[in-house]
């Protein structure tokens, strides 16, 4: 399969990208590991006409602690944050969150930014362009219906990305930039919940870092994911649960993210309503699966089956909540 | 064990070096000077006619050398039987299915002959299709063949004894649908082919086969040239599982252009194209019927089987039976009636796969597990009661010679520990069996045996030239192998030329389980009338008589007196200037039944052997997910003998990743409508090394009358047994049993449900 | 598309290649550098049968500009041998049966070794890790785990 025609553009510094960024807009697209946007481009389902190269840009590929938080650059390899003593110790989730994503020489490819900015999946949208054309375009190919919904008044691509929900749990804000200006958001305020274009980010954006609270170091941390194979796949269900204890054995803290049900991360709000500031036990544990449950939409295309997909959310959330809880 | 010098050996195998290395070359490796690259423009459309193709645009493209459609075609339909011929392979009025090939393009690079493929113009006249075989079949459902009334594509009915009378007399009787989608082969190496047309009229053709003279035969019958003028050569193929056997469109269409462009073509399928536009495996439904006496003896068996086999036959009347041969081969049958539909819809074509119906086979297999906790009885002891022996015959006709069933069902639960696990291991921990019987080497006409030669060089090295193939199993291999443990030789000094219809004499190809039985039987009688015009000569050198002598490491001696002998160089030399040169010749035809038919004669004879298997796995089922993991499986195999053990252990482990872990738990096709949505290697679900258990591989040794050295066939083990094996595992362990196919964790989920709400 | 020249470390040589911005480094691995034992099983990443060492990492090249690796090292099968002599995982899947078709061969052996010069001892659950991202349809991966154990043992 053959990629299609652009200029390769090589930026050495941050603001030599973001010059290019504002230059071309939507003509240009970033590429960071390229285990995504290559495939795409392949299946022609993108077609830019430049690529901002990001791999040769030092001020994005670092993790570093300052003040007890961590701080990591976007173009930071998930095979780095799965070696990184600073993420093992103390914000563990994420380095078991990284392990899962796909298989290890993806996770030497792949970035964290790429992982949380991944678009949004459809067996019908993820295919090649003859496979498309035999049934003309989508909500997100720039049509008018949902080849997977039928009828439905909206896309349904589900959002698969393994990093966002763990990162979401912990707290995490994501510093975008853009050509002379910046701005700083809550890692959930990333994501729009809408298929055609599920990320927030102008074209001319990119997401720089990542920023992990302090106050959150050393909490339980647990992801659960879903899939039929032991490697290699998207989640068709993934579960993130932080908790933290407080000193009388409460639960000061509690977050739950899901990722595969919906077309962007979940935050089950419900789960920290239930939790926090509660002893946990089983039947507390119980109901807040049963929100994740009803805050869990699966849709039927990416996979497995969508009611049975949905009812795992509810095993996965119960598992993770447990298991968050006793590494605390 | 073995008494023998080389076979009975874990020998190094001769491709090994070149595959570690990068050597070894594969079709899209390939290049001649002056390639041209194609790629062929397909329907989107399940089933359309063709009212008008335009490809002068196309055509007049910078760098475009050669455009084909339909019209270029001879209009001769194609067909593995001379009643099935059905599929012109590039059709020029009508095609049948998404993916079919319509028109392709030569060009001198192929970016330049896609750009070309967007400039072809095809005007269609969209009729409704049809994709479920069920629905299919019904009055009134679109007809995709004009002489296939009701899409009925092949019906094998088959009648042994009395079977409703046998149903009256059975003491219980059971009956049940099982359901199986389709799956795939999906061999690494994505679909291929190279082409090269010269003036003097030779086409010369690359792409991984399972079998040289059948596509050459296939070819020449399409472009109505000799046989003499199409010559398919060997080459490195990166797997087959049964999907590179008959011809398909991409070789008549490289060879088309080829011949047009009077230059090499070269054509590389996507994995897309590789999944939809060759062969997949059929789905199929299933309804059984098994009466039983009261110890758990089989009956009577009545089985219904509807095949969905997609826009064309491909091998429809093998892939209609060989389920119910399967069947008939591992156990006894007094009275069975089996009715097999194959039915066209408007999919992909489907074809065989390591070898056919592991669902059917599995389903059945499940059967007799849940008679057998009807019964009372332990499932083993069911085996066992019901499993064939040697000297008996199948239903249809087939005689046993050797047979180690048994023997592999024993082993394989003793060293499983079957008896103080099954019914007591925790709940979600469960064990199951499973058994097969396997035909070798089947009747194919003239194209079913193989016939060999061994030429000898004034050094004494060799070549061994024979029409064997290998797609990974290890087949070239297994002849030298055997080769030069006939003749004393090192595997290093046999040279092996095969798998090229211009050179190697006809061989059936790797089918029918047959290339060890057949191939390997030929290539052993070559080399033993080798030996015996080696020892004739050398008789005279040595002054003693050919029965005296033998030959090892190189040299013919005196047995009595081994410090009396001569080195072979010498021999052969001999023989060159007394012009008696030394060239051995031999063939083998399978002992079958030549006058059986697959439809019209299903009886006698049906294969020169067969070979057996019982598998064992263990299960742990997560009650909360339904998701089943494979932790272990023992798995013995009554291969006739183990020319190479370490060839038969690679094919037993590989099977229970395709036949186990991945057919039964994994790998399934996912449609909508005539459309395949997981054509691609992510989303179609192959097992991974992580998702595969331990593996206990036995080797059962019967030692075969016919085989060479007793060898019978290795390729086909887990194929056939591991679907059973597992579904009964999963029966042990929760108590339900999973008849859709494959056992995926939402199935196993909502059976388990199911089976709370009933209790 | 202007073509550009970038000079590629293969195999411990440097190539000067001609290429454009949208060509693989399995593209041109394979078709200018004619080195083809890197195969192409799907070109979306989802085999392996592409594998490539990059800096001493598998990587899926077909995935991987030409372009933006000119500073990196590029390990291919081809490399692997010191002229005759094979490296010991390469011997360990000749003689240990774990090379049946052999087009997983080439990403299985480079991820092998990739493994073993990170993890000299790994323990077979590692193993099963490491390879878990090629995929092979013929040997159900048991002698290739067994091939690369044996090879650590003697490394």
């Amino acid at each position: 399969m053959q990629l299609p025609s652009f200029q390769h553009l090589q930026p050495s510094s941050l603001d030599e990208a973001l010059g290019f960024l504002a230059e071309y807009g939507e003509r240009a697209r970033v590429i960071a590991g390229g285990t995504e946007l290559l495939v795409s481009m392949k299946q022609r389902l993108l077609v830019p006409e430049y690529l901002v190269n990001l791999k040769a840009v030092p001020e994005l590929d670092y993790i570093s602690q300052d003040d007890g938080g961590l701080r990591i650059g976007a173009l930071t390899r998930l095979s780095t944050l799965i070696r990184s003593a600073a993420v093992v110790e103390r914000f563990p989730i994420l380095a078991q969150a990284a392990k899962m994503v796909s298989a290890s020489p993806l996770q030497e490819m792949g970035t964290v930014g790429g992982n949380l900015c991944l678009n949004t999946r459809c067996y019908y949208y993820n295919q090649s362009l003859f496979w498309r054309q035999t049934r003309g375009a989508c909500y997100k190919t720039g049509g008018d219906n949902c080849h997977a919904v039928k009828g439905g008044k909206r896309c349904f691509s589900t959002y698969q990305g393994d990093m966002a929900p763990a990162l979401i749990a912990l707290g995490a804000t994501v510093k975008v930039v853009r050509k002379g200006s910046e701005r700083e958001i809550t890692l959930a305020e990333l994501y729009t919940g809408e298929g055609k274009q599920p990320v927030a980010l102008e074209p001319n954006e990119i997401v720089a870092e990542l920023r992990v609270p302090a106050s959150i170091a050393g909490a339980g941390g647990d992801y659960q994911k879903l899939r039929y194979r032991g490697s290699l796949d998207f989640p068709l269900v993934g579960v993130a649960a932080v908790l933290s204890r407080n000193g009388s054995g409460v639960c000061a803290r509690a977050r739950v993210a899901l990722t595969a049900v919906g077309t962007g991360p979940v935050v089950v709000d419900e789960a920290t309503r239930l939790l926090e500031g509660q002893q946990v036990n089983e039947k507390l544990v119980a109901q807040a699966a049963d929100a994740a449950y009803e805050a869990a939409r699966p849709v039927n295309n990416v996979g497995s089956e969508a009611s049975y997909r949905r009812k795992m959310v509810r095993v996965l959330t119960r598992r993770a909540i447990m298991n968050a809880w006793g590494k605390e | 064990m073995t008494e023998h010098e080389l076979v009975g050996r874990r020998v190094v195998r001769i491709d090994s070096l070149a595959k570690a290395t990068g050597e070894a070359r594969y079709t899209a490796d390939l290049t001649l000077p002056r390639m041209l690259h194609a790629k062929v423009l397909r329907s989107p459309h399940a089933h359309a006619r063709i009212l008008h193709i335009d490809t002068i645009k196309a055509e007049k493209l910078r760098g475009v050398k050669a455009v084909v459609t339909g019209k270029d075609a001879t209009g001769v339909k194609w067909g593995v039987f001379s009643y099935t011929r059905d599929h012109e392979l590039l059709p020029a009025n009508k095609v049948r299915y998404i993916g079919e090939d319509v028109a392709a393009v030569a060009a001198e690079d192929e970016e330049t002959a896609l750009g070309a493929l967007e400039l072809i113009e095809v005007e269609y006249e969209v009729l409704p299709a049809v994709f479920d075989p069920l629905e299919a079949m019904k009055e009134g459902a679109p007809q995709i063949h004009d002489h296939a009334e009701n899409n009925v594509n092949i019906h094998v009915p088959i009648e042994v004894g009395d079977v409703d009378r046998a149903f009256e007399e059975a003491y219980y009787v059971r009956e049940d649908r099982f359901v199986d989608t389709e799956y795939t082969y999906c061999q690494t190496e994505p679909y291929a082919v190279l082409a090269s047309y010269d003036s003097a009229g030779n086409l010369e053709i690359w792409t991984p086969n399972a079998s040289p003279h059948t596509k050459a035969k296939a070819l020449s019958n399409l472009l109505e040239k000799p046989l003499s003028k199409v010559k398919v050569r060997r080459v490195f193929t990166g797997g087959a599982f049964g999907g590179r056997s008959d011809i398909f469109p991409g070789e008549f269409i490289t060879a088309l252009l080829s011949m047009k462009a009077r230059r090499p073509v070269k054509m590389v399928y996507t994995r897309e194209e590789s999944f939809t536009s060759v062969r997949q495996a059929h789905s199929m439904v299933v309804d059984s019927k098994i009466g039983v006496t009261k110890d758990g003896r089989l009956l009577a068996s009545e089985i219904k089987l509807v095949l969905d086999g997609g826009a064309y036959s491909s091998t429809g009347p093998i892939a209609t039976s060989v389920p119910f041969l399967v069947w008939e081969e591992t156990y006894r049958l007094p009275n069975a009636r089996f009715n097999g539909y194959r039915v066209y819809t408007n999919k992909p074509v489907r074809g065989m796969y390591r070898c056919h119906g592991r669902a059917f086979h599995g389903g059945l297999g499940m059967q007799l597990d849940m008679i057998a906790e009807e019964l009372g009885i332990d499932p083993l002891e069911m085996q066992l009661k019901n499993a064939l022996k040697a000297g008996e015959t199948q239903a249809t006709g087939s005689r046993i010679t050797s047979c180690g069933l048994s023997e592999a069902l024993e082993a394989a639960a003793e060293r499983s520990g079957w008896k103080e696990k099954r019914g007591k291991l925790p709940y979600g921990k469960g064990i199951g069996m499973g058994a097969n019987g396997m035909m070798v080497g089947f009747p194919m006409g003239i194209r079913g045996g193989s016939a060999a030669i061994i030429k000898f060089n004034e050094d004494g090295g060799a070549t061994l030239i024979s029409g064997v193939v290998d797609n990974g199993q290890g087949n070239e291999s297994m002849v030298v192998q055997i080769a030069a443990d006939v003749l004393g030789l090192r595997m290093e000094d046999i040279n092996l030329v095969s798998a090229d219809s211009e050179v190697t004499p006809l061989d059936q190809g790797a089918y029918s389980q047959a290339a060890t039985f057949v191939s390997g039987n030929a290539a052993r009688a070559a080399a033993m009338d080798a030996k015996e015009q080696i020892l004739d000569i050398a008789s005279d050198m040595l002054d003693a008589t050919p029965a005296q002598l033998d030959i090892k490491d190189g040299k013919v001696f005196v047995k009595e007196r081994p410090e009396w002998n001569v080195w072979l160089g010498k021999v052969i030399r001999k023989a060159l200037i007394d012009n008696t040169p030394v060239v051995g010749r031999g063939s083998y035809m399978p002992q079958v039944d030549q006058s059986r038919d697959w439809v019209s004669n299903p009886q006698g004879q049906h294969a020169g052997t067969f070979s057996f298997g019982a598998a064992v796995a263990e299960v742990e089922v997560d009650t909360e997910t339904g998701q089943v993991r494979v932790t272990n499986v023992t798995g013995a195999h009554d291969c006739g003998f183990a020319i190479n053990p370490m060839a038969v252990e690679g094919q037993l482990e590989g099977s229970v990743a395709s036949g186990g872990v991945g057919a039964t738990l994994l790998e399934e096709h996912v449609w909508d409508g005539g459309q395949m949505l997981n054509a691609n290697m992510l989303e179609y679900k192959v097992p991974l090394s992580v998702d595969m258990p331990q593996i206990v591989p036995i080797i059962v040794e019967t030692i075969d009358p016919e085989g060479p050295f007793g060898a019978k066939e290795a390729g086909l083990w887990g194929s056939m047994n591991m679907f059973q094996a597992i579904g009964n595992a999963v029966y042990d362990a929760v108590g339900v049993w999973i008849k859709e196919f494959p056992i995926t964790p939402d199935k196993v989920l909502r059976a388990l449900e199911e089976k709370e709400r009933g209790s | 598309m202007e073509k550009r020249l970038v000079r590629l470390k293969v195999n411990g040589e440097e190539r000067d290649v001609a290429v454009s911005p949208n060509e693989t480094l399995a593209e041109v691995l394979r078709e200018r550098l004619e080195l083809t034992g890197t195969k192409m099983g799907c070109g979306e990443g989802a085999c392996g049968t592409c594998t490539v060492l990059l800096d001493g990492k598998p990587v899926r090249s077909c995935l991987t500009l030409a372009v933006e690796v000119q500073d990196k090292e590029i390990v291919t099968i081809e490399g692997l041998s010191e002229g005759a002599e094979l490296h010991p995982v390469q011997k360990a899947f000749i003689e240990h049966g774990a090379i049946q078709c052999g087009f997983c061969s080439p990403g299985m052996i480079l991820t092998g070794k990739a493994l073993l010069d990170e993890n000299p001892q790994p323990t077979e659950e590692e193993v099963r890790r490491a390879i878990s991202g090629v995929v092979c349809r013929c040997t159900g991966y048991a002698k290739i785990v067994e091939a690369i154990l044996a090879a650590s043992d003697s490394t």
